[in-house]
């Protein structure tokens, strides 16, 4: 589905992504771990085109995908989340839904006028906001959400544009232990519809019960690569962990 | 009926509700700073000038050549704007504006510092439409661009508009192009604006350089911001009431500018959302602390 | 041989201008680093100040008096401006304070054409002693001039980087939480700089009202959208850079109004460069933002 080769990102003298290599399956959940300063934002503003690789190719079933704008790679169907998450404040959470629908009628000069409360267009995104339980918020305007709902928000309004590939960007920081469950079972709810998720998370629980496979990144380098449980046990993930943490003390 | 001066006052009324429209769709709707409203209005105004004065045309022929050439102008300044954000972004418009109306004083075509005079009010079946019927035409054009805006504001484009206004990446993750969409809400406002610049030539019937300057584009941002940005109530309150003050009370004129600013800066500490504005306090209080939703689109 | 001299006399003349203009644009650029905001009634300052000179002047005969007054009393607008307007804004959209800003320009401007009235006032201080060197010829004037901003220049400089203030502006401009973790009063360190900056206008303020003899309330036009064009030029916050920015267009806008047929003003001529100078490089000649 989505294929990742010898990709490479420098900002100057820095070297953020140094020949990264990834595969991700359809249907996978895939994770991507690793210290602070990993590179994994970076990786995943790659994959988004928010900025050009130094070196590598992305492809998409096959066919190129950098070279683009991020709204070009959202059209070929990569839907993805923020770190720090980015909703549209003043809109009603049902608004920001729609504008995630509304991709493909912005496209073309004559639907652009349509009118976006129309029924049809409503009852989709309701339906969103029904898969990701924001049923009760429509009409909220979404700056007085707090933190977890705005999540599902980003990921409702992603949805919108009938994404293959979600990426979700640490989605579960800042979340209760509840709100944790039932964000994990809306991201199985979503592999179940078809979905492929690569997921970047810091905290080690969620991406460990998560996950198919993993993916390690230490200063922009995959250091591992493997199902949960070889993870977990590899010396050199450990070691990239714990080095990070006894460097900053 | 109606006195010369309120008709006058109303004519007046109508024509800056057209082009704050204008600004509320480049600034309130896709939230792109833009100071310098008139170099549109100037466009409009002066194309229509010229081409009814020195080329003969008839005012509806003029018209819709005038509004393309403020979109066309529109379009060219978005362009620039495409490249820079927020305090640049004002800082370009106000250079834009203060060159544009530069040019128009300096260079020999646009008939320099004084301007155009005797531009021909419009004409139906041979008749120069009187003053009834120019305020038939202005509040006409005036309805037309409520509602042109208000079905703006429900379709796919306004909301692409605010989304874009609210968080630009956020809006490209999502698969929507802000450049493309920046740039129609220039050539669209800019239209608006042009539509208003055409109007006020044929009923003022003499247009100069300084009425499409620095200056004249704050009082149109004064009238969006007072009124409340981002909403068309905003839009036609804050320009027909700070359209009408100075002409009812007398000394409003005299101290305009004083008030003017100070109206600004009160504005900004108390109400910057505009008295009429979302979640103002006079909206709440009229409507209740009903939450916006698609029940009640902000209109 | 007349040529250059004319030439010569018009730089000397366009540096004259140009420092007053550096003036305006450090103060600006002063206030652009510490709170981020377009402080477009800074002009306002500067009129303020050439007001309360000639006012100044008018009651006490001496030319000292009259400048020292009218910088502290401006430096103390300046700091209220900053306390009652803008502190209260600083959570808000920077759009906010810009309009702010303008609305208070526009204000003050009115406010000087209420109290004193929309003709001019002649600022005359008896400064006509004039010059001759190599051939050009230097007014009195200029000299006070430019003595006048080079001493400002140095005064500042010394303050910025040899006293403890200025090292608070300075270390509030970078990052202003870091600041404030550091022991230092912001708010206080934010105020001083307003003082300062607006202190230093009125200086221009009072300079030009002498220098044309003409004091009225539209006289910080000019200088308002042009300083504006300066700090963008300079790189926004780059003291530095405005200053040379300033310089640069004073002569500039000299030569191309002497040598040139441009269909623009002066104003239109600074824009033009502003325009420019924001798309090819936004962060201006020497800025880092």
């Amino acid at each position: 589905m989505l294929s990742v080769r010898g990709l490479t990102k420098r900002f100057g003298g820095l070297t953020a992504i140094d020949g990264v290599d990834l595969d991700v399956a359809r249907g996978e959940i895939v994770g991507v771990i690793g210290p602070n300063g990993a590179g994994k934002t970076t990786f995943f503003n790659l994959l988004t085109a928010i900025f050009p690789p130094t070196s590598g190719e992305i492809r998409l079933d096959g066919e190129r995908l950098d070279g683009g704008r991020p709204a070009d790679v959202a059209r070929r169907g990569i839907g993805r989340t923020f770190q720090i998450v980015r909703p549209f404040g003043e809109l009603t959470v049902l608004q920001n839904v729609l504008a995630g629908i509304g991709a493909r009628y912005c496209a073309a000069l004559w639907s652009l006028f349509g009118r976006y409360g129309r029924a049809d267009h409503v009852a989709a995104a309701r339906q969103l906001l029904t898969l990701t339980d924001l049923a009760g918020y429509e009409s909220e305007v979404a700056r007085n959400l707090p933190l977890g709902l705005l999540r599902r928000l980003e990921i409702a309004r992603a949805l919108g544009g009938s994404p293959l590939v979600m990426l979700l960007d640490e989605s579960f920081s800042g979340l209760s232990y509840r709100e944790i469950a039932a964000q994990s079972a809306l991201v199985r709810r979503l592999r179940e519809q078809g979905m492929t998720i690569v997921l970047i998370e810091h905290n080690m629980q969620v991406a460990m019960r998560l996950c198919d496979r993993i993916a390690v990144l230490d200063r922009g380098v995959k250091i591992a690569e493997g199902p949960p449980a070889t993870i977990q046990n590899d010396p050199t993930v450990v070691a990239a962990y714990l080095g990070h943490d006894a460097a900053c003390d | 009926m109606l006195g010369d001066y309120s008709l006058t006052i109303v004519i007046l009324m109508a024509i800056w509700v057209v082009v704050t429209l204008g600004l509320n769709i480049i600034t309130g709707y896709a939230g792109q700073f833009n100071l310098g409203i008139g170099i549109y209005m100037g466009t409009g105004a002066y194309t229509t000038a010229m081409l009814t004065t020195e080329a003969g045309w008839s005012f509806w022929a003029a018209l819709p050549t005038a509004l393309a050439a403020a979109m066309l102008m529109g379009v060219i300044t978005g362009l620039p704007a495409l490249r820079v954000r927020e305090d640049f972004l004002a800082t370009l418009t106000i250079g834009m504006v203060f060159v544009f109306e530069s040019l128009l004083i300096y260079l020999p075509w646009f008939g320099g510092p004084v301007g155009i005079a005797k531009i021909p009010p419009p004409r139906l079946f041979d008749t120069p439409v009187g003053r009834y019927g120019y305020l038939f035409l202005a509040l006409a054009a005036a309805l037309a661009a409520v509602l042109f805006a208000r079905a703006l504001n429900r379709s796919w484009l306004g909301l692409a508009w605010e989304s874009i206004r609210e968080d630009e990446l956020a809006t490209d993750v999502i698969g929507i192009r802000p450049p493309r969409f920046k740039l129609y809400a220039f050539a669209l406002g800019g239209a608006y604006a042009g539509l208003g610049g055409v109007l006020y030539a044929h009923f003022i019937r003499y247009i100069t350089p300084y009425d499409f300057g620095f200056v004249p584009s704050i009082y149109i941002l004064a009238m969006a911001v007072f009124g409340g940005l981002g909403t068309i109530r905003g839009a036609v309150f804050g320009a027909a009431f700070l359209t009408a003050l100075p002409e009812l009370f007398r000394f409003v004129q005299e101290y305009r500018n004083f008030i003017y600013g100070s109206l600004l800066v009160l504005m900004m500490l108390y109400q910057p959302q505009g008295l009429l504005g979302k979640d103002s306090l006079l909206w709440r209080a009229v409507h209740g602390r009903r939450p916006r939703g698609l029940a009640a689109p902000a209109a | 041989m007349t040529t250059t001299i004319v030439l010569l006399q018009q730089i000397l003349n366009a540096l004259t201008v140009g420092s007053i203009y550096a003036m305006i644009a450090i103060g600006l650029a002063m206030i652009y680093g510490i709170l981020r905001v377009l402080h477009i009634a800074h002009a306002g300052m500067y009129a303020v100040g050439a007001y309360l000179g000639l006012l100044l002047y008018v009651h006490t005969r001496s030319f000292a008096l009259a400048l020292t007054g009218a910088m502290v009393l401006t430096g103390i607008l300046g700091g209220l401006i900053e306390r009652i307007v803008y502190r209260p804004m600083l959570t808000r959209p920077r759009i906010v304070a810009l309009i702010a800003s303008i609305g208070l320009y526009i204000c003050l401007s009115d406010l000087l054409r209420i109290v004193a009235g929309p003709h001019e006032h002649a600022f005359d201080v008896g400064i006509t002693a004039t010059y001759r060197l190599l051939g050009l010829t230097i007014a009195g004037v200029d000299f006070v001039i430019l003595g006048g901003t080079s001493a400002i220049f140095v005064l500042l400089w010394l303050f910025l980087q040899r006293t403890r203030m200025g090292f608070a502006i300075r270390a509030v401009a970078q990052d202003p939480e870091a600041a404030r973790t550091m022991g230092i009063d912001v708010d206080r360190t934010v105020q001083l700089v307003f003082f300062v900056g607006s202190a230093i206008a009125a200086f221009g303020g009072v300079m030009v009202g002498i220098l044309y003899n003409a004091v009225y309330p539209t006289m910080g036009d000019t200088v308002s959208y042009k300083g504006l064009a300066l700090i963008v030029i300079g790189g926004f916050g780059s003291l530095v850079g405005s200053a040379v920015a300033a310089l640069a267009l004073g002569i500039g806008e000299t030569l191309i109004m002497t040598y040139t047929q441009v269909p623009l003003s002066r104003e239109g001529i600074a824009m033009l460069m502003l325009i420019i100078l924001i798309l090819v490089r936004p962060q201006g000649l020497l800025g880092r933002d």
